[in-house]
């Protein structure tokens, strides 16, 4: 990567009340019900604090003045405000879990369809932005619990207007009490600063103790760690690892907790001065004991009020930081769901073929040409395979064909019209791929597979037929419960395939669609032994030319294996990022370049 | 859903004590500096509440004395006192909050090596691939439930401690009242908490309970957020009903938990009242004393104060949550320590395997089939003769990785024997015959550490050595790879990493390769390659077959792979088909023999067959 700058913009104030709304229209939108409940109960705290300690005081004044009654009086305010103060404190507890559990599920599904929504790659192939979500993923409790944090900061300024109200009836000086507390603050939000840049120091150190535990604890790690005796020296490698990052916090640590102990030693000299205050205002008869014991209790509620605060900062700034995230995400995918200009409807059937003119790819981010001034045409309804070493862009072309990016320069072009004129959406619905890293949906065998056609999902012929143009009939028939066997590893009675079954089943998926106009098959059959791929192939191209008179259509194969690729009507050569050579089989060995090389390279093991 | 070990576990407790065992050991000095703050903490606020009340009962007297009197100067000393034990107090809060998070950090990174210890110590692997085992991995990472670590719980407990050493303490004064009332009080509100802590926990219970329910909402999430099926979540359409699913599975977890918890409530009720009563009876109590003059005003703001300190036992917060959250967690890594200390787990021998095998190992009439499914082999005789290589192949699923498991005695066969120089595996120590193999499996491991770390664990007993991973990089076709590498051997393979970068399939592979070679080199005497190329392209691939021999002389070598370029060097090969042994010989002998393995191999060969080629060469487009 060239600029490590990560996309999240730091938060200016507008961001922070963006945040803000964000978070709290989020828990109306969860549950309205509970959300105005907690407000609610957010506010009656502060005022039955503030009325407790006036009952307190009634109560000190009760006893000086040897008033039976009025103690009674007093103790029974004491008694209530304790009630709502402590009922309300449960139920807010109670509350918040299932809020947070709400407003945890509803952030959760929000990001999925942002995520999910945005038709290309980018954001999960370009490093900073995978980091972003990769962070927003793991660290998306924040949301949830900033929530709570929001409402929390609402229910402390209503405190503080109400300790800082009775406050001012003893004496307006001691009004100015609470801003004795902004050094602490202030300590507070530089610690969780200071504490998210050592957090962003251990990252790496931290990532690998991950990675650490993680393959320690998986089972296809698990042969190799025995056969090379490598437990204990993982086990120690995270300890140096870990003892690395505490080092970092540690020294964070020391500094925040002296700067905070600082603030705190500021309020406490404020704390001091007003008792003070009061205490010789007492001596000089202008307040009572009462006064003084009100004074007492409630510094002492500044006190809680200040730390609650800087708590509430503290999380603020984290909690921030990851609605920031979030924010960005929002705008991210919004941008890239910008509709179509000029928007034209993906063709039902391919009368030209496709067109690759003068393209140029390099992925965003980045600074080099993956495909340089590519330029070949494909006739409706040929059968292409594309050939080349690791790393010849290969890949990149079939992305480009699925729209998963947009060319740099040059335009691919489907019966003349330039791809960006189409809706990804719509045109993916007129394809089908498959992929060499194929996703190992954990689902059930007949979803595995179905979803390759959402529509017809849970129709077991249909998934029986596209396995069978799969030839992928026998995975099913080994698997315990047929069709309904939960597959993978992350649930309990799922059961594990081998990576070639895997392999079969999203073949199968690939061919869910019974008709499309582009199929894509990138690799797809690397797990699988060269005689089951070259059936496959056959049999599929076979399939393809027939339809192909109807629907013009194309299949696209890419593959190390030359005796599946000399099948193909157009072999496309990719070396050093551009088209080397285009041809038939016997046209590329005649010409006795590149393809022709390969192929006496692979052809020498049988002889 | 299977059993969370601890059925007996019906509070915070078994995690407490796993914690307070671990807490020495994980960091000496911290424990002993946080059991100080905990009492620090309580003190410093009942000098506070004592000299409240010597100011309070100081103030009449100087009241009346005016400024400057003796009574004035006593209200000073109190409201220095007062000033001191406020400004300790809140100096310690910070530095205490620290040094916990401190000794917490330690707790967590401590119990993680026991997990990793805990999993890759049995010489086996079943234990991994056990649902029940697997249950309590996941648990000890913290996933599950809400990603609260064990941090939480350390912080949470001390925290929790500290507010009730401080309650304790005001107890203890307001036992200078009336004795019985604080224990009273503290009964009452115990009684409440309890109620509600047990409730929670029930309920975080309950909710790893339905990991397998929250697992699959995971599960979903993950699909949508990671990279693994963006292709054909888009290519497919599958937006929507990704979210969908994971919303069904998800509130199907959680509806009877908001269910369960609504009885909550009656325990609210119960718990007000109570609460109401302890307190308006003491302030009732006290005004009462106090008014009829018989505890004086000091007095009563000493017990006032120490009555409102009582209240921390009714207090439920975060720390609670966190406390109750991360409690599972922690139980699990005992549990799973206590799961792999099995003697189920455990595997039998003791025979030292040094120089083995010098003969052959031979399977003799092995079954074996993973618990609870088919068998993968009934009866498979195969020897393995020492010192040559043995190609296998067979189709997909014909149980090829699962005799290289056998072999390494990641599984012992379920019916059979296999033995090493006529030793039954079995009596030999496990881990010494597992290190004398070395293996590239098809699931090889991409170690996200440095390059010289990927090839240095193929031993890691060996002191690094660059002459020697050079070695094993040449051999392995990767010396160009490595020299290509920002920092040639001290590069990272992560693109995580600020100066790491990330490898190519076959790129890795050729590393894996390095590094089972470099264990080969430090002594394996057996090389294990399972689709040693199937990441390569047609160059390295055929780079790598033409130096087979020299790669594997010497060596016990056994090799699986679909490709005949590899399988036709072996000296000797097998064709192993629905756990049989159908076929074997050398590459010539199968050909001659005309059976399935030259049926597979003439199929193939007639593919590179080319009829002449009569078209003209101007036809071809150079690009």
């Amino acid at each position: 990567m060239p600029e490590p700058v990560g996309p999240v913009p730091k938060q200016g104030v507008r961001g922070l009340a963006r945040a803000f709304w964000v978070l709290l229209a989020s828990a109306f939108h969860a549950d309205p019900g509970r959300a105005s409940l907690n407000l609610a109960l957010s506010v009656v705290d502060p005022i039955a604090t503030v009325i407790a300690s006036l009952a307190v005081r009634d109560l000190v004044r009760a006893a000086v003045a040897h008033n039976a009654g009025a103690a009674t009086t007093a103790a029974l305010t004491i008694g209530v405000t304790a009630i709502a103060g402590i009922a309300s404190g449960w139920g807010s507890f109670n509350l918040n879990m299932v809020l947070r559990e709400k407003v945890g599920e509803l952030m959760d599904r929000r990001i999925m369809a942002l995520t999910l929504a945005v038709p290309t790659l980018e954001h999960h192939e370009r490093a900073d932005y995978l980091d972003e979500i990769e962070i927003l993923r793991t660290q998306r409790d924040q949301l949830s619990s900033s929530v709570q944090a929001v409402v929390m900061n609402i229910s402390m300024l209503c405190r503080v207007a109400g300790v800082v109200g009775v406050l001012a009836t003893l004496h307006p000086l001691l009004v100015l009490l609470p801003l004795f507390g902004i050094p602490s603050l202030f300590a507070a939000g530089t610690a969780e600063q200071r504490r998210q840049r050592a957090m962003e120091q251990c990252a790496e150190p931290l990532r690998v103790t991950r990675h650490l535990l993680e393959t320690a604890t998986t089972a296809g790690p698990a042969k190799e760690i025995r056969l090379f005796g490598l437990g204990p020296t993982l086990r120690s490698r995270h300890a140096d690892l870990w003892r690395e990052s505490d080092r970092v916090q540690d020294h964070t640590a020391r500094i925040s907790g002296a700067l905070s102990a600082l603030g705190w030693g500021v309020f406490g000299i404020g704390f001091v001065g007003a008792l003070a205050l009061i205490a010789h205002r007492a001596i000089n008869g202008q307040a009572d004991v009462g006064d003084v014991f009100l004074a007492l209790t409630l510094a002492a509620q500044v006190n809680e009020l200040v730390s609650g605060v800087a708590q509430m900062v503290t999380w603020l700034f984290s909690g921030l930081r990851t609605t920031g995230r979030y924010l960005w995400l929002v705008d991210y995918s919004a941008a890239a769901c910008a509709p179509v200009e000029n928007e034209t409807p993906p063709p039902d059937r391919l009368v030209h073929g496709l067109e690759f003119d003068n393209v140029t790819f390099r992925y965003p981010g980045t600074d080099v040409d993956v495909l340089r001034d590519v330029s070949f045409r494909i006739p409706a309804g040929a059968t292409v395979a594309v050939v080349g070493d690791n790393g010849a862009g290969k890949s990149t072309l079939v992305k480009l064909l699925c729209r998963f990016y947009d060319p740099t320069d040059g335009a691919v072009r489907v019966d003349g019209v330039d791809l960006r004129r189409l809706d990804p959406r719509a045109w993916r619905e007129r394809l089908s791929a498959g992929f060499q890293d194929f996703a190992r949906f954990e689902l059930l065998a007949r979803e595995t597979v179905g979803v390759g056609l959402l529509a017809d999902v849970d129709d077991e012929a249909a998934v029986r037929g596209a396995l069978g143009r799969a030839s992928a009939d026998g995975v099913i028939e080994s698997l315990p419960s047929g069709f309904d066997t939960q597959l993978g590893k992350s649930f309990g009675d799922g059961a594990e395939l081998s990576g070639g079954q895997w392999q079969k089943l999203a073949l199968g998926r690939a061919m869910m669609r019974p008709a499309p106009l582009l199929l894509l098959l990138d690799e797809p059959t690397a797990a699988l032994d060269a005689q089951t791929e070259h059936a496959l192939f056959e049999r599929y191209a076979g399939a393809a030319r027939r339809s192909a008179q109807s629907t013009g259509a194309i299949t696209v194969l890419v593959s190390h294996r030359f005796s599946t690729v000399r099948m193909a009507d157009v072999i496309v050569v990719l070396d050093g990022n551009t088209v080397r050579e285009v041809g038939s089989h016997a046209e590329l060995l005649a010409h006795d370049g590149l393809y022709a090389e390969l192929f006496e390279l692979q052809a020498r093991a049988y002889r | 859903m299977q059993s969370l070990g601890g059925e007996k576990k019906t509070s915070v407790w078994p995690a407490l004590r796993v914690v307070a065992r671990a807490m020495p050991e994980a960091s000496l000095p911290l424990t002993i500096a946080g059991v100080i703050g905990l009492l620090l903490v309580g003190v410093f606020p009942t000098i506070y509440k004592l000299a409240t009340g010597a100011l309070i009962g100081a103030l009449p007297a100087a009241t009346r004395a005016g400024a400057g009197s003796a009574a004035a100067h006593r209200v000073d000393v109190a409201l220095a006192v007062l000033a001191a034990s406020f400004v300790a107090q809140q100096l310690i809060g910070p530095v205490f909050g620290q040094v916990v998070d401190a000794l917490a950090r330690r707790v967590t990174g401590h119990l993680r090596g026991r997990v990793i210890t805990a999993a890759a110590s049995p010489p086996g692997v079943g234990h991994l691939e056990d649902p029940a085992t697997l249950d309590k991995v996941m648990l000890a990472q913290g996933v599950g439930t809400a990603q609260i670590t064990p941090r939480g719980v350390v912080i949470g407990a001390f925290n929790i401690a500290a507010q009730y050493v401080a309650g304790t303490a005001s107890a203890i004064l307001l036992m200078a009242y009336r004795w019985w009332l604080p224990l009273i009080a503290i009964a009452l509100y115990l009684s409440v908490i309890r109620r509600f802590r047990r409730d929670f926990f029930r309920n975080v219970m309950a909710i790893t309970g339905k990991a397998e329910s929250l697992r699959r909402s995971q599960y979903f999430r993950d699909v949508a957020l990671t990279p693994v099926a963006a292709k054909e979540t888009r290519v497919f359409g599958l937006g929507d009903w990704v979210v969908d699913r994971f919303r069904t599975s998800w509130l199907s977890a959680m509806t009877d938990l908001w269910a369960e918890r609504r009885g909550q409530w009656k325990t609210m009720v119960l718990g007000a009242v109570a609460f109401f009563s302890v307190e308006f009876g003491v302030m009732f109590l006290l005004g009462h004393s106090a008014a009829r003059g018989e505890i004086s005003i000091a007095r009563l703001t000493v017990f006032v104060a120490a009555a409102q300190g009582l209240q921390v036992f009714a207090n439920l917060s975060d720390h609670d949550l966190n406390l109750t959250w991360g409690a599972p967690a922690i139980t699990a890594v005992a549990d799973l320590e206590a799961l792999v200390e099995d003697p189920s787990v455990a595997l039998p021998g003791d025979t030292a395997a040094a120089g083995l095998p010098a003969r052959d190992v031979r399977f003799e009439n092995v079954s074996f089939a993973y618990p609870g499914r088919n068998e993968v082999f009934s009866h498979l005789d195969l020897t393995i003769e020492a010192g040559k290589s043995l190609a296998i192949v067979g189709d997909n699923g014909a149980g090829k990785t699962t005799l290289v498991k056998l072999l390494a005695r990641l599984y012992d066969p379920t019916d059979g024997v296999i033995t090493v120089d006529g030793t039954p595996l079995t009596q030999l120590d496990p881990s010494s015959w597992q290190r004398r193999l070395s293996a590239i499996f098809q699931d090889f491991t991409r170690y996200q550490v440095r390059a010289s770390d990927n090839v240095a664990w193929g031993n890691p007993d060996l002191a690094l050595d660059v002459a020697r991973l050079d070695a094993a990089a040449e051999r392995a076709g990767a010396t160009d790879l490595v020299a290509s590498l920002p920092h040639g051997w001290d590069t990272v393979l992560s693109r995580q990493f600020k100066d790491g970068t990330d490898l190519s399939g076959g790129q890795w592979q050729r590393l894996a390769l390095a590094r089972a070679l470099y264990a080969v080199d430090a002594g394996a005497g057996v090389l294990i390659l399972d689709e040693p190329t199937a990441a390569l392209d047609v160059r390295a691939e055929a780079e790598l077959y033409d130096r087979f021999l020299e790669l594997t002389r010497g060596l016990t070598t056994i090799v699986i792979s679909h490709r005949f370029s590899t399988v036709r060097r072996a000296d000797r090969i097998v064709v192993i088909e629905q756990g049989v042994v159908v076929e074997q010989g050398t590459h010539d002998e199968l050909m001659a023999a005309d059976g399935r393995y030259a049926h597979m191999f003439r199929l193939q060969a007639a593919r590179f067959v080319d009829a002449p080629d009569s078209e003209d060469e101007s036809e071809t487009i150079d690009a």
